[in-house]
Order: structure tokens, then C-alpha cells, then sequence
């Protein structure tokens, strides 16, 4: 199969710098290959775990070695995590279509991960010649597949008609069912949907329903709209502690337009409320972890 | 050529955070001297940050001590190996966020973009690309180790900034040069910008951005910034 030979070459000694000289390189890609090739003729040596707590110690090359023969055999783990490898260049020369090759191959396997990574893939074009048709098919398949971020990332596709006719009804749906299922981004996204009638009938109270939810797990743009909204009694009754909590939350997770409404609204605040908010804020744990999956 | 570079070191900037500009001019096979490289990046970088008004100056100095505290922090995080691979990056992540100006930086790569962004659109982008740059550095810097970093100069920059010049040596390859622009911003300092080999990142990111937005809308770069930060890394089963 072609992609191993091509894979052997790409193979730099782990955690060296990116760019080396051409004989180190060629060096390194002969060991690498004597490695991989003594690791090949030992199905033993092959172990998925192994290659897993190699890669967690930073030693790529280990981590290849353990994964490429498995990946050759048809193992759809150990092709993902090759195609990540090449992707992000982690001990390989960084190679993102030998990255699309084997997503795809996996991905036609129905590994969802691969879907998922291929779709958006075609979609930024990277590695690849952007292609929105493709990028929706292979997204399509990883939500069906049940990826909460696929559906969201589908819903998405909808809204601007990429790949797809416009759609915002089918947007809503898909990103509804991953806000259901606990993804922050969708819960926030269906906040706005609700607020403005995108795709779904207006509703002020579905809306709020739907920030919160966000904030809640962790969202700093949900943190700080909800902080807004409690500052200014909008769908909430105003309350300017719990603006502030939110609004530092938000403020500490990165937003600085957050941190700038706090700042503004901590001259309005006597002492003995700011620090409360403030002992809020240091209390405050996410309800729950947003969903990744 | 020099919209080439630029386009070429843009596609880089955040892929590949060290290194990266040396072998984008090889690869475009573009043939500039290093003190060519330096000029244009200064000259890029005098445009790039429009100083505000009495705003403070940033003190050469101060600057060499914040980037000397963040370059000791990062290279204790990177050669400690007790701590799995995801967790490091996390880390690494959490320190870049600290010190970087990220909407500093967001708001100038957008550049006229920013002004009929709506406010929804704007939060979204900032967000998108500070989340871009965060997990795009921590992923590369995550697997690094026993690099070494001197400070070889500092200096202002323009009429507010300073700039921090740097030389990271490596177990392989040549030494890079990275330069720092530095802002004293009120309560503390923060990144601006990075000049590697003497051109500014932001400059050739902006160049890039424009690119996509005219082409595709701001729509089109906001869905690229998410499409880059929502794919799964290696999995453990």
C-alpha cells in the first residue's frame, strides 16, 4: 500500500525541532524506517496502548511505530491517530494530505472521528481543495454516526447554504439535538435562534432558557450575555451581583469585552457587593461539563 | 513575491509557531536576505498598531523581563515529562492566554472586516480565533522539548511597544529568531505580535484573512475558524 511507504519517509526523530538539515533527515528517516520495519515484522510489538501511552509521553515515534502496523491491518484507531500525527505534524513532517488519506480510508470504514475530521476538512480546505459538497456528506455521515460536534457543525452548513440549499429549519434541528445532548456552542447558538426567530418560532423564555444552559457549562460568550442580561433586568429580573459573577466569569475565561461591562460596572457596585459577587465567581463550578463528543 | 511571502508565512503563522518562515521561503522559493526580511518585517510592523493616542509606552526593559519570566515558565512546562501529553497542552494553552493580547491581535488580522462585523459576529470571530491560535500553539509547542532561549535585545517599537528579540536554539536544525512586540497595556504586558525572521505574523495573517473574506465573507472565515478548532485529536480507544 502506497501510504506506508510515503508514511516511512515523512518519520522525524521525536521531539526535534521542525526544520533539520537534509542529512539528519535522511538519517532520521532511515532509522525511523528500520524501526518501523523491525516493529512490522512483530504483530506482538503492535499494540494499540502501548502507542497511546507513548504518544501521552510526547515520544511520537514510538507512539507511529506501535500504530502504523495496526493501522496497515485495517485498524480504524490507529488510522485516525496516524492521520492526527500528520496532521498536526507531531514527530512526523507535518503532512495534511497523507492526513486526508487515511481519514479517508477509515472514514469509509464508518469511523466517525475520521468523518467528522474529514468534513471539516473539505470544509476549511486544508489538505484538500475546498469542497462544501464534500465536507456536508462527510459531516452527514458522523452526525448520523451520533457526533454531537458533527450535528452542530452540520446545522451550521444549513444556516449558510454551504454544500446544502439554505435551510434554517434543518439548522435549528441539528443544532437542537446537540444542545440536548449538552454541547455549549449549540445551547448558546439556540439561545440566539430563539431570541431572534432563526429557523425555530421566537422565544424570549427559550431563549434565556438556552444561555443559561451555556453559561452554566462554561460558554464565556453565553457568560457574558447572560451577565448583560441580568445588568440591564432583560428576561430576567436585574440583578446586578449576579451580573457581576457572570460578567467576571466570562472576564476570567478570556472575553474582554466582558471584563470591560464588569469594570464599568463595578463603580455602580457598594464594596460589600462586589465581593460577594466576587466570592460567587471563585465558588462557581460548571453545572456540568460541556459534551464533546 | 512579497504578497507571496506574505500569503505564504500567513498559512504558517499559526501552524507552525517556530521554524516556520525559513522553510516557507524556501518552499516559494522566494530568495531574500535576512536583513531584507527584518526590514519589511519592520516596516510591516510600524504599520501594523496604530498607536493610540497617549497611550503608555512601553518600557524596553520591563518588556525583557516579562518575555525572560514567560520563556522560563514555558520551557519548565515543555521539559516536564511526568505530565501526559493533553494535560501539557492545556497548560501551555492556559500560560499563552495569559499573555497574549489575543483581541488586540484578532481585531488588527481582521482589520476594516471588524468594523461591519455585527456585534454577534464580532464575539464569534474573537472567539473562534482566540480559541485558533490557543489550540494551534499548544498542539505544537505540547510535543516540544529541550529547546533553549536566550534574549538578545530589546528595544521600542514604534511610538508604544517594544519588541524583544529572542534566539531559540534547537537539538536540530539552525537557531530561529523570534521577536516579541510587547505592550505595556495598562495592568500588565501582553504579546502583540511575532516576528519570526523578522516578519510579522499578525501583517501575514491579516494578508490571508483578507483573502478568505473577500472570497468566501465573513461568514466563510468564521466557519474555516471553526472548522480548525473542531476536529478531534488522537484518541485513546
Amino acid at each position: 500500500m502506497h501510504l506506508r511507504k510515503n508514511s516511512c519517509r515523512g518519520v522525524q526523530a521525536p521531539q526535534r525541532g521542525l526544520t533539520t538539515g537534509f542529512r539528519s533527515f535522511c538519517l532520521t528517516a532511515l532509522m525511523a524506517g528500520a524501526v518501523y520495519c523491525g516493529a512490522g515484522a512483530s504483530n506482538a510489538l503492535a499494540d494499540f496502548q502501548a502507542g497511546w501511552d507513548a504518544y501521552e509521553r510526547g515520544d511520537f515515534l514510538a507512539a507511529f511505530n506501535e500504530w502504523q502496523p495496526l493501522a496497515e491491518k485495517g485498524d480504524p484507531r490507529a488510522q485516525f491517530n496516524i492521520g492526527v500525527m500528520y496532521d498536526e505534524g507531531k514527530g512526523l513532517t507535518q503532512d495534511r494530505s497523507k492526513a486526508i488519506e487515511w481519514w479517508t480510508v477509515a472514514a469509509e470504514k464508518g469511523d466517525a472521528q475520521s468523518q467528522h475530521n474529514l468534513g471539516l476538512a473539505y470544509l476549511a480546505g486544508t489538505g484538500v481543495r475546498q469542497n462544501y459538497g464534500k465536507a456536508v456528506y462527510w459531516l452527514k455521515q458522523a452526525a448520523g454516526n451520533g457526533l454531537i460536534r458533527s450535528q452542530y457543525a452540520l446545522g451550521r452548513m444549513y444556516d449558510y447554504g454551504f454544500g446544502v440549499d439554505k435551510d434554517e429549519v434543518e439548522a435549528a434541528k441539528w443544532i437542537l439535538m446537540a444542545a440536548e445532548q449538552g454541547f455549549d456552542k449549540a445551547q448558546y447558538n439556540m439561545g440566539k435562534r430563539f431570541r431572534d426567530g432563526v429557523g425555530v418560532k421566537k422565544d424570549p423564555e427559550a431563549s434565556a432558557k438556552w444561555f443559561v444552559a451555556a453559561a452554566e457549562r462554561g460558554n464565556a460568550l453565553a457568560q457574558h450575555h447572560v451577565g448583560v442580561r441580568y445588568m440591564n433586568g432583560d428576561g430576567v429580573k436585574k440583578d446586578l451581583v449576579a451580573a457581576f459573577m457572570w460578567l467576571t466569569l466570562s472576564a476570567r475565561a478570556g472575553d474582554k469585552m466582558a471584563a470591560k461591562e464588569r469594570d464599568d460596572l463595578r463603580a455602580q457596585l457598594p464594596d460589600a457587593q462586589r465581593q460577594e459577587a466576587e466570592h460567587m465567581a471563585d465558588e462557581w463550578r460548571p453545572k456540568a461539563k460541556s459534551a464533546k463528543g | 513575491m512579497i504578497a507571496k511571502l506574505l500569503l505564504g508565512a500567513g498559512d504558517y503563522f499559526l501552524e507552525n509557531p517556530l521554524g516556520v518562515v525559513v522553510q516557507t521561503i524556501r518552499n516559494v522559493g522566494v530568495r531574500m536576505t535576512l536583513n531584507r526580511l527584518l526590514a519589511l518585517g519592520m516596516v510591516l510592523c510600524f504599520m501594523a498598531f496604530q498607536p493610540a493616542a497617549a497611550a503608555t509606552k512601553t518600557s524596553p526593559e520591563e518588556a525583557e523581563k516579562f518575555i525572560r519570566a514567560l520563556g522560563d515558565e514555558a520551557v519548565k512546562l515543555l521539559s516536564d515529562k511526568s505530565i501526559p501529553l493533553t494535560d501539557r497542552e492545556a497548560k501551555i494553552r492556559e500560560l499563552l492566554r495569559r499573555n497574549f493580547d489575543l483581541e488586540t491581535i484578532g481585531r488588527f488580522v481582521l482589520s476594516k472586516y471588524w468594523r461591519t462585523a455585527s456585534p454577534d459576529q464580532q464575539s464569534e470571530y474573537l472567539a473562534l480565533f482566540s480559541e485558533f491560535v490557543l489550540k494551534t500553539y499548544a498542539r505544537r509547542l505540547g510535543g516540544y522539548a529541550n529547546e533553549q532561549f536566550k534574549i538578545n535585545s530589546a528595544k521600542p517599537l514604534g511610538e508604544r511597544d517594544a519588541v524583544v528579540l529572542t534566539e531559540i536554539s534547537r537539538q536540530a536544525g539552525p537557531p530561529i529568531t523570534a521577536g516579541w512586540r510587547v505592550r505595556d497595556t495598562n495592568s500588565s504586558y501582553r504579546i502583540i505580535d511575532v516576528m519570526v525572521e523578522g516578519v510579522s505574523m499578525a501583517a501575514a495573517q491579516r494578508s490571508e484573512f483578507e483573502t478568505i473574506v473577500r472570497n468566501q465573507g465573513l461568514v466563510g472565515l468564521i466557519e474555516i475558524l471553526r472548522a480548525k478548532v473542531s476536529g478531534f485529536s488522537a484518541r485513546p480507544s
